[in-house]
């Protein structure tokens, strides 16, 4: 076996669940989170001997929001055109929450897809902002503004707590 | 607890849950590959990828079992107590003869670094990794030990307060803000897929000038980021200095314009500006230090330079200040307008420029607090009222989340940075 091969092979067993997740992340669908870290895989074993020493993960991170963004493109296309059947809740494997933490996924779900990406690279992996705007291609200040306004929006979303009481404590307080 | 708190907690249990995988995805791979044209160009490699996967899953049984996901570790880890982080030292350097340097015009920048230590220009153009010389065979975020030097058109005072920052100078003169989050300084972030026992960063002012990075040309404050993660902590200790004193040897190529703007430019008029807070607050430091920010917007007039001092009073609800340390506490802006003006970009404030101005209130949560109220007022009298955090309640947290509690620390408030 050659040794790239041996070496991807360790590469995919580690990153391949964790680009899984991400893409759930962005998606809310584990079957397109799949498809995602596969593509993101594929394209990255395609690139291997290029990107083998310079970050593999960020690179198939990087596919894998890229590729997001392309699908969200031709789905606002494809929704011009076909009637969308509505979303098929038997089978799918959904979060189980419940209360504001229920709210809140719902509410990240609806966040446009750059402001859901950089929330979710921000927060769910804690780049730092200059690791997000890389991975995004987006400059530092574009970074500071999509986290700003996702959670402006998240805010609202909650009520009170949140967003009517922008300034609160950062604890919940009894009530 | 905060949103972010709580964002990060949903993120985590979200995913927490994994199905197993509809198929094998290696075998989805080279299902893919062999459909890919450029790989149907290179049949070589594909028999390899199929014997590679059939030599794989003999060796090593299925790639990670995918009933039993590995769990995601949880991002909210709890901030040690500042009572057991050990002060940060200063920056040390180590002796830089026999050094390389690294050389970047777009960027406005070299930098020197040492020989054996690999270095990585990302495709971005903008950013070097480099990594000592252990690491060389390894990617670059498996390496024990990594410094990213990267050019960014934002100014240097960024939102750097969520571990111990101090600020200092280069030997060039050049000003910068160390922002520690070390096993010498607090909690790090958790980076790509790996984890780390230390992060800093330097924010170091590049001044005013025009760049092209990444195809787009950005005129204004530049800033040079030389950050650096362990992934250890003995590896943290072995190369600090190193990364330190690849921060000292910064130099400009070119010399540039004051990030605080061009003073010799009439001054602007109460009417040309106003103070902006778009909703703008964080937390750090384990929750005990509250930062507030906002900034300057321009609203009409020629071009002038503006310096401001702004002065945040920490006020019950009926308008008396409360015996905080610092309080009233004072922080100063400078820059032109209307180019450093605080502006909205698809409907929303970006929070960035020279007119950012900030205020820290540590330990805020002190019992004996009331509900509070911030006033901000700057020069001239303008004013802007905000609520305050609210003094804590006692309540159970769940697990693994920090919050503010009083600490039986003095509450103190002051300009940010220090």
């Amino acid at each position: 076996m050659a040794g790239d091969d041996r070496e991807f092979l360790d590469f995919f067993a580690d990153e391949f669940w964790s680009l899984r997740r991400l893409g759930f992340l962005l998606t809310g669908d584990w079957g397109e989170a799949e498809e995602l870290a596969q593509e993101a895989m594929a394209r990255t074993f395609a690139a291997w001997s290029r990107v083998r020493h310079r970050q593999p993960a960020a690179y198939a991170r990087k596919v894998l929001l890229n590729r997001h963004r392309s699908l969200l493109r031709r789905a606002v296309v494809e929704a011009r055109h076909t009637l969308a059947s509505p979303p098929q809740a038997e089978g799918r494997h959904e979060p189980q929450f419940s209360g504001d933490d229920l709210v809140l996924w719902q509410a990240l779900r609806r966040l446009p897809a750059r402001q859901r990406a950089t929330i979710v690279l921000r927060y769910y992996l804690d780049l730092p902002e200059a690791e997000v705007a890389r991975q995004l291609g987006v400059p530092v200040g574009t970074v500071k503004s999509l986290v700003h306004r996702g959670l402006a929006r998240l805010r609202d979303r909650l009520g009170a707590e949140y967003a009517g009481e922008r300034l609160t404590s950062n604890t919940e307080a009894e009530r | 607890m905060t949103i972010e708190d709580r964002l990060r907690r949903v993120l985590a249990d979200a995913v927490a849950d994994e199905p197993p995988p509809r198929g094998a995805p290696l075998e989805a791979i080279t299902h893919r590959q062999r459909r890919s044209r450029s790989l149907l160009a290179g049949a070589t490699a594909m028999a390899l990828v199929l014997g590679a996967v059939v030599a794989f899953v003999a060796v090593r049984g299925p790639v990670r079992g995918p009933v039993a996901p590995t769990p995601t570790p949880s991002t909210v880890a709890p901030p040690p107590s500042p009572s057991t982080t050990r002060p940060a030292r200063p920056p040390s350097t180590v002796p830089t003869t026999g050094w390389k340097t690294f050389t970047s015009v777009a960027g406005n920048l070299r930098f020197r670094y040492p020989p054996g230590w690999a270095i990585r220009p990302l495709p971005e153009g903008d950013v070097v990794d480099l990594v000592p010389p252990q690491d060389a065979g390894r990617p670059v975020d498996k390496a024990r030990f990594r410094v990213s030097v990267q050019v960014s058109p934002s100014f240097w005072v960024g939102e750097d307060w969520a571990g111990v920052t101090t600020r200092g100078r280069l030997p060039s003169g050049r000003a910068y803000l160390l922002d520690l989050r070390g096993p010498t300084a607090g909690p790090a972030p958790r980076p790509s897929g790996g984890q780390v026992a230390g992060y800093g960063s330097y924010s170091i002012d590049w001044g005013r000038y025009c760049t092209t990075l990444r195809g787009q040309r950005a005129c204004g404050p530049h800033r040079v980021i030389v950050g650096f993660f362990a992934s250890t902590a003995s590896a943290w200790d072995r190369y600090r200095a190193v990364a330190d004193t690849v921060a000292q040897t910064a130099r400009q190529l070119r010399p540039t314009g004051p990030s605080v703007g061009d003073q010799s430019r009439p001054a602007c008029r109460p009417d040309q500006w106003r103070l902006v807070w778009p909703q703008e607050y964080a937390f750090a430091n384990g929750q005990h230090r509250f930062v507030l920010q906002g900034g300057v917007q321009y609203r009409q007039g020629p071009p002038c330079h503006l310096r401001l001092t702004l002065r945040l009073s920490v006020q019950d609800t009926a308008g008396r200040a409360l015996p905080v340390a610092g309080n009233p506490a004072t922080t100063t802006v400078e820059g032109d307008l209307p180019e450093d003006g605080m502006r909205r970009r698809e409907g929303s404030w970006v929070i960035d420029g020279a007119f950012m101005w900030r205020f820290a209130w540590e330990e805020w949560c002190n019992q004996g607090l009331p509900a509070t109220t911030l006033r901000v007022t700057a020069d001239g009298g303008a004013t802007l009222t905000m609520p305050g955090p609210r003094p804590m309640r006692p309540r159970s947290l769940p697990p693994g989340m920090s919050t503010c509690r009083d600490r039986g620390r003095p509450s103190t408030v002051a300009g940010w940075p220090p």
